[in-house]
């Protein structure tokens, strides 16, 4: 049973003066806990992918399902429940304390402030961010930015998380622990789909695709036992 | 199947058609310096490329080959086998050409090969095929490839240890990552070339 799952999805956009295919009969599943990594350069269509799962942006052709349901899209920042979007750059942060921009999401739902930060501590010390709680975040480093949004992702206990591209403002040195992080996050029965421009991005995820021009290519799962195209070349 | 001759073969079929002397012509034209095989050695490819059906014999090819009703073959002049590609055979060969290129960069010259080895109102088609089973190739290693051992090093022999196989895995996935923007590149550029074609027509 997968947890999400997009059918044949597409979207176009206006960029500049000419017409842009982001997404171009995209069909992907997502199985609970399940880590995949999206391998593609910037302006493949990779971030339209996680918007367009996340509710944030409505397809023109296909169908977004979580969990059985159809994720209508066009949510403005209430995200489909269930799902998070880790905001990895930290748009938004104000100059509010670590501890309470990760308890905005919870903050925003009408959870008591008191108990939102108590789950808001929690869920930074999973990803070892408690030394920051009291910092604010132009204080913090990228590696520590990335950290502190995926606590804020997982502070609404989503059962799918979406990432695009965590390593990409990371110290070269650091972004191993930025993947090994997401992979523990994924194996915490949290499943995730993230987005990467680099070979590291895919190492030791359950299964791994390629785009480019809005298009799924490739994928390869991680016993390496299976490879196949999801699409040929295009007339 | 080890041997490049059989691939260097098995590529020279799938651009034509051919017969054993034939093909050792023009292997020897297009391979000097690299490749220089005995004509047993064409023959023996092949029997090989045959046997694992990657090849198949025409029945008849060259009229002057042909036999008259119940003759049979001179002994000064035998029929010649042509053999042409199977499917499978087509499919074998990129990918192994893919292979090669995601093990060892220099053999992105064989992209120039490959380019020869298809008919030319097939050509990009055929590059558009090599690039995704070549994206196929690196994504699938790149996968395969674990993230580097933690920095703990118990002892200073274990932490050097460490660093050397911090270093390798470093070389290996900065090599992929060049392959992988190679790959964006190469679509873009087969891309335009489709686009001017069709502006052509």
């Amino acid at each position: 049973m997968s947890l999400l799952r997009l059918e044949r999805v597409g979207k176009r956009y206006r960029r500049a003066r000419r017409d842009v295919v982001a997404l171009d009969d995209v069909s992907l599943t997502v199985a609970p806990g399940e880590l995949v990594a999206i391998w593609g350069m910037p302006r493949s269509g990779r971030t339209t992918l996680l918007r367009v799962a996340a509710g944030l942006e409505r397809p023109d052709a296909g169908a977004v399902r979580f969990d059985g349901q159809e994720v209508s899209g066009g949510h403005a920042d209430g995200l489909v429940d269930g799902i998070s979007f880790a905001q990895v750059d930290m748009a938004g942060a104000g100059g509010e304390s670590i501890l309470d921009h990760v308890a905005m999401p919870l903050l925003a739902r009408g959870v008591a402030p008191e108990e939102a930060r108590a789950r808001a501590a929690a869920q930074l010390e999973r990803v070892a961010g408690s030394p920051f709680a009291k910092l604010q975040p132009r204080d913090l480093e990228p590696t520590e930015r990335v950290r502190v949004a995926l606590a804020q992702a997982l502070v609404t206990e989503p059962r799918l998380l979406l990432v695009d591209d965590p390593t990409r403002h990371v110290d070269l040195l650091d972004r191993e622990a930025v993947l090994l992080l997401v992979r523990s996050i994924a194996d915490g029965d949290v499943a995730v789909l993230m987005t990467t421009g680099e070979a590291m991005g895919v190492s030791g995820v359950d299964r791994a695709l390629t785009m480019s021009g809005g298009v799924l290519r490739a994928e390869a799962a991680s016993d390496g036992a299976e490879v196949v195209t999801l699409r040929g070349a295009r007339a | 199947m080890r041997s490049a001759v059989n691939w260097a073969v098995l590529g020279l079929v799938i651009e034509r058609p051919s017969y054993g002397y034939e093909l050792f012509q023009r292997l020897e034209r297009r391979y000097t310096g690299v490749l220089e095989p005995p004509i047993s050695q064409i023959y023996a490819a092949l029997n090989a490329l045959e046997r694992a059906r990657l090849i198949e014999p025409l029945p008849h090819v060259d009229a002057a080959d042909e036999l008259e009703d119940g003759a049979r073959p001179t002994a000064r002049r035998q029929p010649k086998v042509h053999y042409r590609a199977t499917a499978g055979g087509a499919r074998a060969f990129r990918t192994w050409v893919a292979e090669q290129m995601r093990d060892d960069p220099q053999h992105v010259e064989l992209l120039r090969k490959i380019a020869g080895a298809a008919a030319a109102n097939d050509r990009v088609s055929t590059m558009r095929e090599l690039v995704d089973a070549y994206e196929r190739a690196c994504v699938a290693e790149a996968s395969r490839m674990p993230l580097p051992p933690a920095r703990s090093g118990a002892t200073p022999a274990a932490a050097a240890g460490e660093l050397v196989e911090r270093l390798v895995l470093g070389a290996r996935r900065g090599l992929l990552d060049a392959h992988f923007a190679w790959i964006d590149y190469a679509r873009k550029e087969i891309d335009a070339f489709d686009q001017r074609a069709g502006t052509d027509r």
